[in-house]
């Protein structure tokens, strides 16, 4: 399943300059992505265009070539995307095992089927041991890895990451990475914004985002 | 596809579950101000049944009709009107005339002609009753000054031994007649007063009704409240509709959906999740209305129980005396709450979902 973004252009302010400037990119399929670039660059913006969480002020976002209306949003977020952020979103209160079956139940799978999914999941990330602990005891690697459990229990299309290993040190970050790109099932597509270039050079292609522009190996798309 | 309804309302009592300390201090902070509105309304309430019963006890309801100046007012009149709808009883005072007893020399005391109907006005809770002539009623201040009991005999000057039948408790309605002697008559010619006591809801017009019912002359007999209304200037049912706290209950629900709205501002990260994840607002909506449902469904419990156990503290009243003004009240204010709070909560999630999953 492909994702384009056509002629995008993204501002905060109606007065204000452009974070995403008249960007057009087209995501391989089943690749894993990395989007590097500089602070404030507008990765997490990307980001949050890419993932239907923010409508870019101008332009499209396509999935197999249709473009994504207004109301179809809420539905493909739910079926096609799942996320990884820097921050680590998590119910805390709640067990590993809840929140890795979170995604799933908001699609409206049975219980016991996304419990199931869920164990799976953790066990890939390497936390199964831990699925009946709260997540606000875990260590800040083993949230990371809940979040990418979470995020591969529900099998998504594109799996969505921002900085996941940001905060994390580096056996951690090897961990967390290696959950993210070896994790993830078969035609799922992983685009990962991140600072790191260890963690960049592991995926299958590396852009680079600069003046709201994406370029490969220094070429403007 | 999205949320199964059994999924997200298990999503809801978990949530509510799992965060005891959160859900604790919600409980808590609704509580204390439903259980102050609650507290409010029961002290209120009972004051005012309280006063009402003591209104009614001390004869609030008890009309005195009277025969004109130089006129008569009928005993049997006075009698038939026992029966008549909103009359509890009706009865008269005949012929009071001082007297002495022999066993009792020296001490003069009223000795007044009544029919039954009177007794059953003064000393409700009495329940004697009899027809034979040749007996006496004691008020129960004479009985206790001469020793006399039911059963015993007194011999008034001049006449022979008649037997007490009853001992009388007048105190509350006519304190004089509780040293008093009382011959039980049938109801026959005029009356010095006619006592009749109305239920609450029949005084007003059976007061100004009385006067027609006792007239048999020229002349209109009169009629008066038996307790002056000038010493019972409140008005009970006036209070209740005017009491403060009877428009505290939106004041209370705004407060507590506020409540609610400051929870969800901290809880910004956790809901942006929901969304994330592609929960539909309508959904977060729902899901926050059962959290509030049982959130506010403990604090209502622990806020009637608040309420009844300080009232009870403080004022020893009926424990279940006012429950349907609170449930009314607290009712209002939880139902106020639970129709806001989701409604408040989803307001403050609005915006970008990226701006909300950042947010701590």
């Amino acid at each position: 399943m492909s994702l384009e973004l056509r002629n995008v252009t993204h501002r905060y302010r109606r007065e204000s300059a452009p974070v995403l400037r008249d960007l057009s990119f087209v995501f391989p399929a089943d690749r894993s992505i990395a989007v590097v670039g500089p602070s404030g660059s507008g990765k997490t913006t990307l980001l949050a265009v890419i993932g239907l969480l923010t409508r870019p002020t101008e332009g499209d976002v396509l999935i197999d070539s249709e473009v994504v209306k207004e109301r179809e949003v809420a539905d493909l977020r739910t079926r096609l995307f799942a996320w990884v952020f820097q921050t680590v979103n998590v119910l805390g209160a709640r067990t590993v095992t809840d929140n890795a079956m979170l995604v799933l139940l908001a699609r409206g799978v049975a219980q016991v089927e996304a419990r199931e999914a869920a164990r799976d999941a953790l066990v890939t990330v390497g936390l199964g041991a831990l699925a009946s602990r709260t997540a606000s005891s875990l260590s800040g690697g083993e949230l990371q890895r809940l979040c990418i459990a979470s995020a591969l229990a529900s099998r998504p299309r594109f799996l969505l990451a921002d900085e996941p290993t940001g905060q994390l040190d580096r056996a951690t970050t090897d961990r967390v990475t290696q959950a993210l790109i070896e994790g993830r099932p078969r035609g799922t597509t992983l685009i990962v914004v991140t600072h790191d270039p260890h963690v960049a050079s592991q995926c299958d292609l590396t852009v680079a985002l600069q003046d709201g522009q994406l370029a490969i190996g220094g070429e403007t798309t | 596809m999205s949320w199964r309804t059994t999924a997200l309302m298990r999503e809801a009592w978990l949530n509510v579950t799992s965060n005891r300390w959160r859900t604790a201090g919600a409980v808590l902070a609704l509580g204390a101000i439903l259980g102050s509105l609650a507290a409010l309304e029961l002290r209120d309430a009972n004051e005012l049944r309280n006063f009402q019963a003591n209104f009614v006890r001390s004869g609030g309801y008890v009309a005195l009709g009277l025969p004109p100046a130089g006129g008569s007012a009928d005993a049997a009149r006075c009698e038939a009107m026992n029966g008549q709808p909103g009359v509890v009883a009706a009865g008269s005072v005949i012929r009071p005339t001082p007297t002495t007893f022999e066993t009792a020399p020296g001490i003069l005391y009223q000795r007044a002609a009544v029919t039954w109907g009177v007794l059953r006005v003064w000393d409700p809770a009495n329940r004697a009753a009899a027809n034979d002539s040749r007996q006496i009623v004691i008020g129960r201040v004479m009985a206790g000054e001469t020793g006399l009991r039911p059963g015993s005999f007194v011999t008034p000057r001049g006449e022979g031994p008649i037997l007490v039948t009853a001992i009388v408790d007048t105190t509350r309605r006519n304190p004089t007649a509780a040293r008093w002697a009382l011959d039980p008559v049938p109801p026959t010619g005029s009356v010095d007063e006619c006592w009749v006591e109305f239920v609450p809801g029949a005084f007003e017009a059976g007061l100004a009704s009385l006067p027609a019912q006792l007239t048999t002359g020229d002349k209109e007999a009169v009629a008066r409240p038996y307790i002056r209304r000038d010493e019972f200037t409140r008005d009970p049912a006036a209070e209740f509709v005017a009491r403060p706290q009877r428009n505290g209950w939106p004041l209370a629900g705004s407060l507590m959906a506020g409540l609610f709205a400051l929870m969800a501002w901290f809880r910004r990260s956790e809901l942006g999740l929901y969304l994330a994840i592609g929960t539909p607002r309508s959904l977060l909506m729902a899901m926050l209305a059962v959290e509030a449902l049982l959130v506010v469904a403990l604090a209502t419990v622990l806020a009637v129980a608040y309420a009844v156990a300080i009232d009870e503290a403080l004022h020893h009243t009926p424990r279940w005396s006012g429950t349907w003004i609170v449930v009314r009240t607290v009712g209002s204010a939880a139902l106020l709450t639970l129709t806001a709070a989701p409604l408040l909560a989803v307001l403050v999630v609005r915006g970008s979902i990226a701006n909300l999953l950042k947010d701590r």
